[in-house]
């Protein structure tokens, strides 16, 4: 665990360093400088750090080959947000005013993530991480992108799968209290009893609730066929995958869509067993950058590449597409809208396209836990 | 109302609340014997729980063996921390003392974030997924063992308060510390062993919730605030009132959460530390001074 | 067998007690005498090692006893009383006299007779010993004080204002008990503010004056003496 910390600093140290060490004709080219702004503390630290992690082995692959539009490398920044909205602004406008960063990749938690494109929209060219909530790219700014699917385009495919496959008779829901949480209960009780599932009841846990045992003693009672669990932190997911079996639960459990990673398999142990989740990222995809990305990362940490590393990636694939589509400047943030706006981008989850108000059509698979690994289902 | 759903929530109320009350017995022998609010004491239990993972995976030793050299490890580094930083702050004002503490649970926390990385942990136990139906209630022989080992430890701490050579010391200490110098008690000594007793039982309420939980470098966080409600509640430096406090919570919380809204089950806490206070501005079983 | 030389104790800034230097030989039956705040109490609390000098030395049997802890001045077999009797209001008399013998110097008695010692010269602590201290009347409390005191095995005892607040009957009592302990053999440093009976049980006596001693002589002679009369005794 020490390692990954000297590690990252280590390789923190090596991309200032590169500018500096190089000769020739295309050290004098000044680098793309990218904030990634997340959650490195608090309850949120883990995936702020596999974020981190996936981000950076995609700068590490695209540096390894000569950096973006003719030789300029990428150099990342970080910035903690805590987790916080105030604290996502407050690192915005650091990076912006006073490190001059061209881009910013940032919004890994929806309520940063929809505070922050408040400072950064219209002014950098913004990519929005694992936000899944519609409003961060509704009302469609010139200079915000989105990767994730929203909830409402997850929802629309998961609840599908559901129906179909999982076909449970009565579901009761298990979300976070927040934002995302109450919106993912919305529409899937729409979207199910839509399809004949009988919504038995709900319970919304606090962000900051470490044991479940009350509320799943309340859902365990209401003796549906299925408990839908809603969760995004790991740790959080991980005690409430174990704690429904220890309730003594026998029914079905599904997984929020875009919220299965390696760490949360491990943690959950058999808990988890052929439990089902949506998710764009499966690691026998067949971009052609997954490979290289996935060697990288293998390389660099000791975490299994998941969902929210990939994204990361994504995020800085995104960005080095839009400043090569620009002719290598980052700063021409109108040239670099309109490329991401109307060409394909290829990324480690396939290939992205951006409606007109920065919304990225990531595809989506179901995927089911089996012996401890999380394995696409295919029709 | 439904009595299977009411019993259970009853027992996981219990259980929780019996967690609270071992987290809670240290931090109220810190403040009685050594007049410390110690802030660093949830780090300890994060400590605890973190080394009965390491010992459990490095050392391969099985939980109670490892839930065992944690606490003493932990009550070795309560020695410690005692002796570098508040022994020799002792004569020094309260609110330096005060910031001290919170100092220690920052410099812990974070470097545990630095030493464990940030990403949860699992701390493996054979009781964790073993369940138990004890009538109609349904609890893991995890959960069951945090309430026995609790009883066990805390009737332990209560025989050794109350009849020990060395408990004795503690009680006069606490009751009127210059009295207890020239009574001949080794001040240095009583203080150092009580801070590591309230370290050790930190690190044994981790050992044994960790299993039930998921652990990360900022549960210290969670264990010190639950501690410092139960504590306020039942009287600072009083270890009966911690016994009723902590169960009191644990199952207002569990009903709360059961029946009102889990939304609420937070606020609890608070809730009821204002009502205590107002009613009894000392807690509900408060010393003047002293340990009880 | 005690010695203080040059002493200075201060509480922050401010210093309480300039310069004192009294001796107390073995046997004798010395008494520090002064109004209010002349520094009695904290010469004592210097010597029992509950506050640190500023200056100054502190012998007792040869041996510095100023940078010690209290529990090391009492296993020497110096025990100090203190003023306010600093008793634990919730733990029993056989409670308190246990812990007053935890770090008494080894002497030719064990704990039981120490035990049998101490309630044959009290035997009201013995009728009284699972009774919790804090519930005691002024008078007891002074006895258990007392009591826990003895349970050291002491070779010097000081005693801070042992007659203060009792009913005149329980102060003859007690002095007849201090005359009796020093008879036995212990050397005693009396803090009193009872001025004529501590100079009639003393040997010699020290006058204190705003931290300073400002007279030395017998007992008896400032017990005559006039200037003693007027500023002590109110006579």
């Amino acid at each position: 665990m020490f390692g990954r910390r000297t590690l990252l600093a280590a390789a923190a140290a090596l991309a200032l360093t590169i500018p500096l060490a190089g000769t020739g004709a295309h050290a004098q080219q000044p680098p793309v400088r990218i904030a990634l702004i997340g959650p490195m503390s608090g309850t949120g630290a883990f995936e702020g750090q596999l974020g981190l992690e996936g981000a950076q082995a995609m700068v590490a692959v695209i540096n390894a080959k000569g950096g973006v539009a003719g030789g300029r490398k990428i150099e990342l920044l970080t910035y903690d947000d805590k987790g916080s909205p105030e604290d996502g602004v407050s690192a915005a406008k650091r990076a912006m005013e006073q490190d001059n960063v061209d881009m910013i990749v940032g919004g890994w938690f929806s309520a940063v993530a929809l505070s922050m494109k408040e400072v950064t929209r219209d002014k950098i060219i913004t990519v929005m991480t694992s936000s899944q909530h519609p409003k961060v790219t509704e009302e469609g700014h010139k200079y915000l992108f989105r990767l994730n699917a929203t909830s409402a385009m997850m929802s629309e495919f998961y609840s599908k799968a559901i129906c179909e496959r999982i076909k449970p008779k009565s579901i009761a829901f298990m979300n976070v209290n927040d934002d995302w949480g109450r919106l993912e209960l919305d529409n899937y009780t729409k979207l199910l009893t839509g399809c004949g599932i009988e919504v038995k009841g709900h319970e919304f846990y606090n962000r900051t609730d470490t044991d479940f045992t009350t509320a799943l003693t309340k859902l365990k009672s209401l003796n549906a066929d299925a408990i839908y669990v809603a969760a995004i932190n790991t740790s959080q997911g991980a005690t409430i995958y174990r704690q429904i079996k220890q309730t003594g639960y026998r029914g079905k459990v599904i997984a929020s869509a875009g919220n299965m990673n390696p760490k949360l398999v491990e943690l959950s142990g058999n808990a988890l067993e052929q439990v089902y989740s949506a998710s764009p990222f499966t690691e026998d995809g067949s971009a052609p950058s997954l490979k290289p990305w996935l060697e990288q990362y293998r390389k660099s940490y000791k975490n299994e590449p998941s969902f929210i590393a990939a994204l990361g990636a994504q995020a800085v694939q995104t960005l080095a597409f839009g400043v090569e589509a620009a002719g290598g400047d980052p700063r021409a943030y109108d040239k670099i809208a309109a490329a991401l706006k109307s060409q394909e981008v290829p990324t480690v989850m396939g290939t992205l396209r951006f409606s007109d108000k920065g919304q990225a059509n990531q595809a989506i698979h179901l995927v089911q836990i089996q012996k401890k690994q999380i394995v696409s289902v295919r029709d | 109302m439904d009595f299977t759903v009411f019993a259970q929530q009853i027992a996981n109320g219990l259980v929780n609340g019996m967690a609270y009350v071992l987290i809670a017995t240290g931090l109220t022998l810190v403040f009685g014997v050594l007049r410390i609010v110690n802030f660093a004491h949830g780090e300890f239990y994060m400590l605890g729980a973190y080394i009965t993972y390491f010992v459990g995976t490095l050392l391969g030793l099985d939980y109670i063996a490892a839930a065992a050299i944690s606490a003493v490890v932990v009550a070795g580094l309560g020695i410690a921390a005692n002796r570098l930083i508040f022994w020799p702050l002792r004569r020094d004002h309260e609110f330096t003392i005060l910031l001290s503490s919170l100092g220690l649970a920052l410099l812990i926390a974070n470097g545990g974030e630095l030493l464990f990385g940030a990403d949860p942990k699992y701390v493996e136990s054979p009781f964790a997924d073993e369940v138990l139906d004890i009538g109609t209630v349904t609890l893991t022989q995890q959960r069951v063992l945090v309430f026995a080992a609790a009883v066990v430890a805390l009737i332990a701490v209560y025989l050794f308060i109350r009849y020990s050579r060395f408990g004795k010391m503690m009680r006069a200490t606490a009751q009127n510390p210059n009295g207890a110098a020239l009574t001949g008690i080794n001040i240095k000594l009583v203080h150092a062993y009580t801070f590591a007793l309230a370290c050790g039982l930190a690190a044994l309420s981790g050992a044994l919730v960790g299993p039930t939980v998921m652990i990360f470098p900022t549960i210290g966080n969670w264990a010190v605030l639950k501690g410092f409600i139960v504590v306020i509640m039942g009287g600072l430096g009083s270890v009966t009132g911690a016994l009723f406090a902590g169960l009191l919570l644990g199952v207002i919380e569990s009903l709360g959460g059961g029946y009102i809204s889990l939304g609420f089950m937070e606020a609890i806490g608070y809730a009821m530390i204002i009502a205590v206070l107002l009613w009894r501005p000392h807690g509900l079983f408060s010393t003047a001074r002293g340990l009880r | 067998m005690l010695k203080v030389e040059g002493l200075k104790v201060s509480y922050g800034h401010r210093e309480a007690v300039h310069n004192v230097s009294l001796t107390v030989e073995e046997g004798e039956l010395v008494t520090l005498v002064g109004s209010n705040g002349a520094g009695k109490t904290t010469t004592l609390k210097a010597i029992s090692a509950l506050l640190r000098p500023s200056g100054g030395t502190i012998t007792f049997d040869g041996e510095r006893i100023d940078r010690m802890a209290p529990h090391q001045v009492i296993e020497r077999g110096l025990v100090h009383v203190p003023e306010g009797r600093q008793l634990f209001p919730d733990m029993t008399v056989l409670e308190h006299l246990e812990l007053g013998a935890l770090r008494g110097r080894p002497g030719s008695m064990g704990f039981a007779e120490r035990l049998r010692w101490v309630y044959e010269l009290f035997p009201i602590l013995a009728e009284r010993r699972t009774q919790r201290a804090g519930t005691m009347s002024g008078g007891q409390q002074q006895l258990v004080a007392f009591g826990r005191g003895l349970m050291a095995n002491p070779k010097c005892l000081m005693l801070d204002e042992p007659t203060l607040g009792l009913a005149p009957i329980i102060v003859d009592t007690l002095a007849d008990t201090i005359k009796s302990l020093h008879k036995s053999g212990i050397t005693v440093l009396l803090v009193e503010q009872r001025v004529d009976l501590a100079l009639r049980l003393a040997d010699r006596a020290y006058v204190l004056e705003t931290g300073r001693v400002v007279m030395e002589d017998a007992a008896q002679t400032l017990l005559a003496d006039p200037r003693i009369k007027t500023a002590y005794l109110g006579l």
